[in-house]
């Protein structure tokens, strides 16, 4: 277990490693996200303001598309370059190098959502302040959720013979839970309590990833050797 | 009981009936053989004759679909870390990441290997001396040439001491001194560990090998020790 | 032989009861009987796609290839049956509420699982090594359960037009709907089991037919 999740944050110091010497992929994400609110911008801004239910919800549609590009190369750029077979053939639990995927992921993600957060607050014009706590739990749970859906989408994808047409096609069905959920609760945030508990859907979402997390690492080590 | 000590003590790998298909299309067919544990194990066969096939299944990277395997006296469905710890791989693609460097690289793989650091220490010194990358280490491997970045694979897969030495053509595009440095370093310990190598070089595989297995379609067409290898066929 | 003898007596008795047994709703008058239409499709469309967890499950288990050829006929027909649960439930929606469409919870969340395993099966197509799509669509439609859970607890998550029928005190209906519902449940789920092992031969057919023409070659 302790070797597993050793193993599992090597794994993950080595890509955060890798991406720092790139640093393109994450700025490019980052400009993505930036597009997609302009994009955005024009369908949503009536007045000159857009209206917070839309703004907070359009957070997570956001992150969720953005998401598309950090995570699809996750297991993608080791399968290409054949390094996926060194991790395939060291003697560690399979679910440790998912794990370790995920971690990852999540550091990717949460790296672009730390500056595009605050943008996407700042320009339509919502505060996730009300429920300060709530708010960073729920992108703490929900941005490892996404990485958790990515990590395994990018896995699901290496056997695939058009591979960049297919990663959403994996993406959305087991991500689209999970934002839904988000954007329940971000609405919840902002808007204030509705006639559901928040606190229900947060526990479902937690749910959520722990099923995704489980599901995905007992099952890993049919995709590492097929 | 008897039996199988003396199967772990003598055999490095064992199959019997094994079978793997790529879809519809079988890659190996009932393939029945024996690696003797020490020496230079050669797999012969043109190219598509499944020998990357039998060493994936052997390093733990394809599910075999019928049969019995043994590797080092574990089966490497059920006991896959038992066999991943006593192998060392090194295949047509060096398994290096091209952003870091040579060092980064050996150390992410002695994490992954559960490395003492002073054991760590001692083997890259070793090693990269013998294989002469001591100077290159530090580069980003994407700057190195190929014959460098193979040299520094030979490392790696070397780095943990592995029992087993599995190389798949292993010398296909190498330069004549890391061919050199190579056959040099797999000679000395050609007593002290087992080695399988596959080439579709005969000439080549009946010099180093001391014992040989002939795969033709998936098939095993002939095994035996070397004396009794018969190139023309 | 027999099954298909019982199955045809209890789809004619289905015939039956939803359009002539059942008595018109207070509210909605005649248009209660697309409910039954739309009630057993949809629960037999959420057994298939439990299926497909199954399948995966047990292909990932024993790597044998027909769970993997279950699996995919699970997929298709669950597709086939949210459709029919999608469409009943618009005709349903439109005599009720006025529209077809209202972006209720159990309507977006059935529409996503529709579109959840149609990638399944898109993705499936995509992938050409036999057993490397067995495998991966395995892995795929375990993973894709949860949304089939989410879509079964939305209408106790959001607020909603669907009525939650199976209340803590009980059932929420009249007996003789009652009644009805449960024969159409019957009835529907033995229609699906009939075209799930149809189907199931046909694709095994295939796949042995496949099989031989790529040995040949």
């Amino acid at each position: 277990m302790t070797s597993g999740l050793s193993a599992a944050l090597a794994i993950a110091k080595k890509d955060i490693l890798t991406q720092f010497r790139k640093r393109f992929e994450v700025f490019s994400m980052f400009l993505f996200a930036l597009i997609a609110v302009l994009a955005f911008s024009f369908a949503v801004v009536t007045g000159g303001a857009v209206p917070q239910e839309i703004g907070s919800a359009l957070l997570w549609v956001i992150i969720f598309f953005t998401g598309m590009f950090g995570f699809a190369p996750i297991f993608l750029s080791e399968s290409e370059t054949g390094t996926l077979r060194g991790l395939a053939t060291a003697p560690i639990p399979a679910w440790s190098v998912y794990l370790g995927k995920v971690i990852y992921g999540f550091f990717l993600m949460a790296l672009v959502e730390i500056f595009l957060v605050p943008i996407i607050m700042v320009l339509f014009g919502f505060s996730l302040l009300n429920d300060a706590p709530l708010a960073l739990a729920t992108l703490l749970v929900g941005t490892l959720d996404l990485a958790a859906v990515g990590s395994m989408a990018s896995a699901l994808t290496m056997p695939s013979e058009s591979k960049a047409t297919v990663f959403p096609l994996v993406y959305f069905p087991t991500a689209t839970s999970a934002l839904m959920l988000l954007i329940e609760i971000t609405k919840i945030i902002v808007l204030g309590p509705g006639l559901v508990p928040v606190l229900l859907i947060f526990e479902i979402l937690l749910a959520h990833l722990i099923a995704m997390l489980t599901l995905s690492a007992s099952v890993f080590h049919f995709a590492l050797s097929p | 009981m008897n039996l199988k000590v003396k199967l772990l003590v003598t055999i490095a790998v064992e199959t019997n009936e094994l079978t793997r298909r790529y879809g519809y299309r079988v890659a190996l067919r009932k393939v029945t053989l024996n690696f003797s544990k020490s020496g230079i194990q050669g797999l012969f066969g043109s190219n598509g004759a499944g020998k990357t096939t039998l060493m994936r299944v052997i390093s733990t990277l394809l599910r075999p679909h019928g049969g019995f395997i043994s590797v080092m006296g574990f089966d490497p469905q059920e006991e896959p870390e038992e066999v991943k710890k006593r192998i060392g791989l090194v295949g047509d693609k060096p398994l290096l990441y091209e952003e870091l460097s040579g060092l980064e690289n050996l150390r992410f793989y002695s994490k992954l290997y559960g490395l003492q650091a002073e054991f760590f220490d001692s083997q890259v010194e070793d090693l990269a001396k013998r294989f002469a990358i001591n100077t290159w280490l530090e580069e980003p491997v994407k700057n190195l040439s190929t014959g460098l970045k193979k040299r520094l694979d030979i490392v790696r897969s070397l780095l943990h001491n592995p029992e087993l030495l599995l190389l798949d053509e292993p010398f296909s595009g190498l330069d004549k001194d890391t061919t050199e440095d190579f056959w040099e370093y797999l000679n000395e310990y050609r007593n002290s560990r087992t080695t399988i190598v596959t080439t579709h070089n005969l000439a080549f595989g009946a010099a180093l090998c001391d014992e040989y297995v002939t795969l033709r379609k998936g098939v095993v067409v002939g095994q035996g020790p070397i004396a009794e290898f018969d190139q023309t066929l | 032989m027999i099954f298909l003898g019982i199955t045809a007596a209890i789809s004619l008795l289905y015939v039956y009861m939803t359009w002539i047994f059942a008595p018109p709703d207070v509210v909605l008058g005649e248009n209660v009987r697309i409910f039954f239409q739309h009630v057993a499709p949809a629960l037999v469309s959420y057994g298939l796609f439990g299926g497909t967890l199954l399948c995966g499950v047990m292909y990932l288990w024993k790597g044998d290839l027909k769970y993997d050829i279950l699996g995919a006929v699970t997929i298709k027909l669950g597709l086939l049956f949210t459709t029919i649960t999608l469409l009943s439930g618009m005709i349903w929606a439109d005599a009720a509420w006025g529209t077809p469409w209202n972006w209720d919870p159990r309507e977006t969340t059935t529409l996503i699982l529709w579109v959840a395993y149609a990638c399944i099966l898109a993705y499936r197509a995509s992938v050409s090594d036999r057993e490397a799509r067995a495998q991966f669509g395995s892995i795929f439609g375990i993973v894709a359960f949860p949304m089939v859970i989410l879509s079964y607890l939305s209408i106790r998550i959001w607020e909603t037009l669907h009525p939650i029928v199976i209340e803590p005190s009980g059932l929420q209906m009249e007996v003789e709907h009652m009644m009805t519902l449960l024969v159409a449940m019957i009835a529907v789920t033995m229609i699906a089991l009939i075209m799930v092992e149809l189907s199931y031969k046909v694709d095994s057919a295939n796949e042995k037919l496949m099989r031989i023409r790529m040995e040949r070659s």
